[in-house]
């Protein structure tokens, strides 16, 4: 490939691309929402099986960088929740989640959340030992160590993870359940998280989970408005903004492997270091 | 016999009496958390490693997938270039609001600092070291001590340092991509989650730092892969001092955990056969866990 | 000699906890409760004392003129505001307006546009990768190309086609090789979990 080409013919065709999708895209068809349904399906499931005016742990705990992909599903699960007549107690044991956590209560009440429905139970220090305080207050086994308000979790029916952070469903599976016995987990994690969090929904540890946009496309496609519609966030990502962004990974990644001879370098015999 | 208070003495029947109804009560009001199945996992887990350290390993075959074995390399061209070297201990740290699965991988790269510390201490190269937690800072500064201790190379040890980079992954990634210094060698060695590629690109740099990356974060192997490099993926770092000295401890951790490795395939091996017979579930097995 | 204090605090308290994870006996349990608060008092004051560190290096640093000075301002400066913020006369704490602006109008924009990059770095990493040739990094570019055609959000009967293929690549293969990878970083975690609970390390360190 000549340096010329290499240097002005590909990313003029990247751009050219960029603009034709982003021109085009609403009229291609282009959907997220229908790729992998049937997470949502479990979600909503779990949900409907839920007690009237459940009580709803809400373990948050994302982080700064990831938390833009997982916030219209998060906000549509919380508005669908209030919706049932959940009363959400938010919890946080990452500073980063708690920082989230109190600007999402805040905007909660500003955009005129029922109540006395979300309850703040702080941030709880000690990452293992915090989760192990409140699979402790869910089960009303021992006294609990943190804020107020944590020995009122006895008789909680569903507890909500989103995760990101240093703490994930993966450290809840590990804490809570074994000392919660019967306390369904659901959880709400970043795409990234996808290979490591998926055995745990497979095994049944985790009653349901979602992973990627996609999911989350359709689990906001099939919750209906409820009584609290501002509370919810329906425009996700854009999807032509998606394709664009995989068609320059993809060109970019074509381009890589045309310029590294892979045919023959996958034919040569190489060490790693 | 009778004691001064007029009372009679237990007999030594009724002591062993009252311990066994004790133990019994004990017993009866205790139940296993986990199931039979998990509990005995975990405590044969236990029993392998111990086994073990009653009787050590002798023969070991060294792999080094890392290639942290010519370290001394990659120090001899910092010295030669003048720059220090850098090693990254994750983003984990050990008193951070993370858990207990990053802070091991903190304490597994601890020992892999040491030999790198040493190797620079032989070779007069400082090392920076980055962290994000003051515990962790603690224990780097202390590995670095001991490093310049076990070299006899003391009055160098001023020139090393350890950095606090602040909270959070973030500022971790941002420091190395900002930074203008660049090192002759790099260790990216520890807890790295989303920030690893950040962390990883930003050691490398343009002039294209000889890097050594490892995590053990699944979701980050490629990441480690695609650096460049030495890299040490999955379980990789766990065992990596082993192939660096000839410790007991560490060889018999490695010879363990692959002891429990070669039981589970062969647990995965017969259950999928089993499953796939219907003659059992496996899953009931490991009921504690919720397994359905 | 060194101290035997600290490793036997340990052993006594992981076998606690330990015995607590695996039996449920309402002693037991009362006595790791007490561990479980002392934990979590002493990770509070852990991360009162992270805070408190950074702010006394950071300003070590600018009044001896050493490191990034504008970098230890900016830490300071940060620090600071939000302090102020939270802890002035009449101020709602953590949910006081001016944190919550803080955080949305500078933190998280900060956060977020950071880890933008990623997607930058992971092509040119995977690029740079790819002209090297090592074998490892050619199959996970190829890979990875598959996966990224697979996954464009195209809709109707190609689109489908495409969804099934990378459900069945993410849930196959992938997810295959994860549970392997899963399976041996949690045994030899569990390893080392085990030597730091009873106090077994390194001969050397």
């Amino acid at each position: 490939m000549s340096e010329r080409l290499a240097r002005f013919g590909l990313p003029l065709a990247v751009v050219g691309l960029l603009a034709l999708v982003v021109a085009v895209g609403p009229n291609l068809g282009l959907r997220i929402a229908g790729s992998d349904p049937a997470p949502a399906g479990r979600l909503i499931e779990v949900l409907d099986r839920l007690p009237a005016d459940p009580a709803v742990l809400v373990g948050f705990d994302p982080d700064l960088g990831t938390y833009p992909e997982l916030r219209p599903t998060v906000r549509t699960l919380v508005a669908d929740l209030l919706d049932r007549g959940a009363g959400l107690s938010f919890v946080s044991m990452t500073p980063e989640g708690r920082a989230l956590a109190v600007a999402e209560m805040a905007r909660l009440d500003r955009l005129g959340a029922p109540r006395g429905s979300v309850t703040d139970l702080g941030f709880i220090p000690g990452a293992e030992a915090a989760l192990v305080s409140l699979a402790g207050a869910i089960s009303g086994q021992r006294p609990a160590a943190g804020p107020p308000g944590l020995d009122e979790l006895d008789g909680t029916d569903l507890a909500v993870v989103v995760g990101g952070n240093d703490l994930g469903p993966r450290s809840w599976v590990e804490q809570v359940a074994p000392r919660a016995a019967g306390l369904q987990i659901v959880a709400v994690t970043p795409t990234v998280l996808l290979p490591e969090v998926e055995p745990y929904r497979a095994s049944g540890q985790l009653a349901a989970l979602l992973t990627t946009p996609g999911q989350g496309a359709a689990f906001r496609e099939r919750t209906p408005a409820g009584s609290f519609p501002a509370l919810a966030e329906r425009a996700g990502p854009s999807p032509a903004a998606i394709a664009a962004g995989l068609l320059v990974a993809a060109v970019w990644l074509a381009s890589a492997l045309l310029a590294g001879g892979p045919a023959r370098r996958l034919l040569r015999p190489t060490a790693r270091r | 016999m009778r004691h001064e208070m007029g009372l009679p003495m237990p007999s030594p029947a009724d002591l062993v009496g009252g311990l066994l109804s004790f133990v019994g009560d004990a017993l009866g009001v205790s139940s296993f958390r986990l199931g039979i199945g998990t509990t005995l996992v975990a405590l044969g887990v236990l029993l392998v490693f111990l086994q073990l350290v009653a009787r050590p390993v002798t023969r070991w075959v060294t792999s080094d997938p890392g290639g942290l074995a010519g370290v001394g390399r990659a120090m001899a061209l910092a010295a030669e270039a003048g720059t220090d070297a850098v090693f990254s201990l994750g983003t984990a740290g050990l008193a951070r609001s993370t858990d207990a699965f990053g802070r091991l991988q903190t304490l597994a790269a601890m020992g892999l600092l040491g030999h790198v510390a040493r190797a620079a201490a032989r070779s007069g190269v400082p090392v920076r070291v980055l962290v994000n937690d003051p515990l962790a800072a603690i224990a780097a500064a202390t590995t670095i001590e001991s490093a310049h201790d076990r070299t006899a190379t003391r009055e160098r040890t001023s020139r090393s340092r350890v950095v606090v980079v602040g909270e959070g992954r973030g500022p971790s990634a941002g420091l190395v991509m900002t930074a203008r210094a660049r090192p002759a060698a790099a260790f990216a060695l520890g807890n790295s989650r989303e920030e690893a590629t950040l962390g990883f690109e930003g050691l490398r740099g343009e002039s294209g730092t000889a890097l050594t990356a490892g995590t053990p974060e699944p979701s980050q192997a490629a990441a480690a892969l695609l650096a460049g490099g030495g890299a040490l993926i999955g379980p990789e770092l766990f065992g990596a001092a082993a192939d660096l000295q000839s410790d007991a401890t560490e060889r018999t951790s490695a010879v363990a955990a692959n002891r429990l490795i070669v039981l589970a395939v062969v647990a995965i091996a017969i259950g999928s056969a089993l499953a796939l017979a219907g003659i059992i579930h496996p899953d009931g097995l490991l009921a504690g866990l919720g397994g359905r | 000699m060194r101290r035997a204090t600290i490793p036997a605090l340990v052993i006594a308290v992981g076998l606690l906890l330990f015995a607590d994870l695996l039996v449920v006996n309402p002693a037991l349990g009362d006595l790791a409760g007490v561990a479980v608060a002392a934990v979590i008092a002493v990770a509070a004051g852990a991360a009162i004392a992270t805070g408190t560190t950074l702010a006394v290096r950071r300003g070590l640093d600018l009044w001896r003129r050493r490191g990034d000075p504008v970098g230890a301002l900016a830490v300071l400066l940060g620090m600071a505001a939000v302090l102020v913020a939270g802890l002035r006369p009449g101020s709602a704490g953590a949910a006081d307006p001016a944190v919550g602006w803080i955080v949305a109008a500078l933190i998280a924009p900060i956060g977020a546009t950071l880890f933008g990059l990623l997607f930058l770095a992971t092509l040119s990493a995977a690029r740079r990768s790819a002209i090297r040739g090592g074998r490892e990094g050619l199959v996970l570019v190829a890979a990875a190309l598959v996966l990224v055609v697979a996954l464009l959000p195209i809709g109707g009967p190609l689109g489908t086609a495409l969804s099934g293929v990378a459900s069945w690549t993410l849930s196959v293969p992938i997810a295959g090789v994860f549970r392997g990878i899963l399976i041996g970083i949690a045994i030899t975690a569990a390893i080392l979990a085990t030597r730091t609970m009873f106090g077994i390390g390194p001969a050397d360190e």
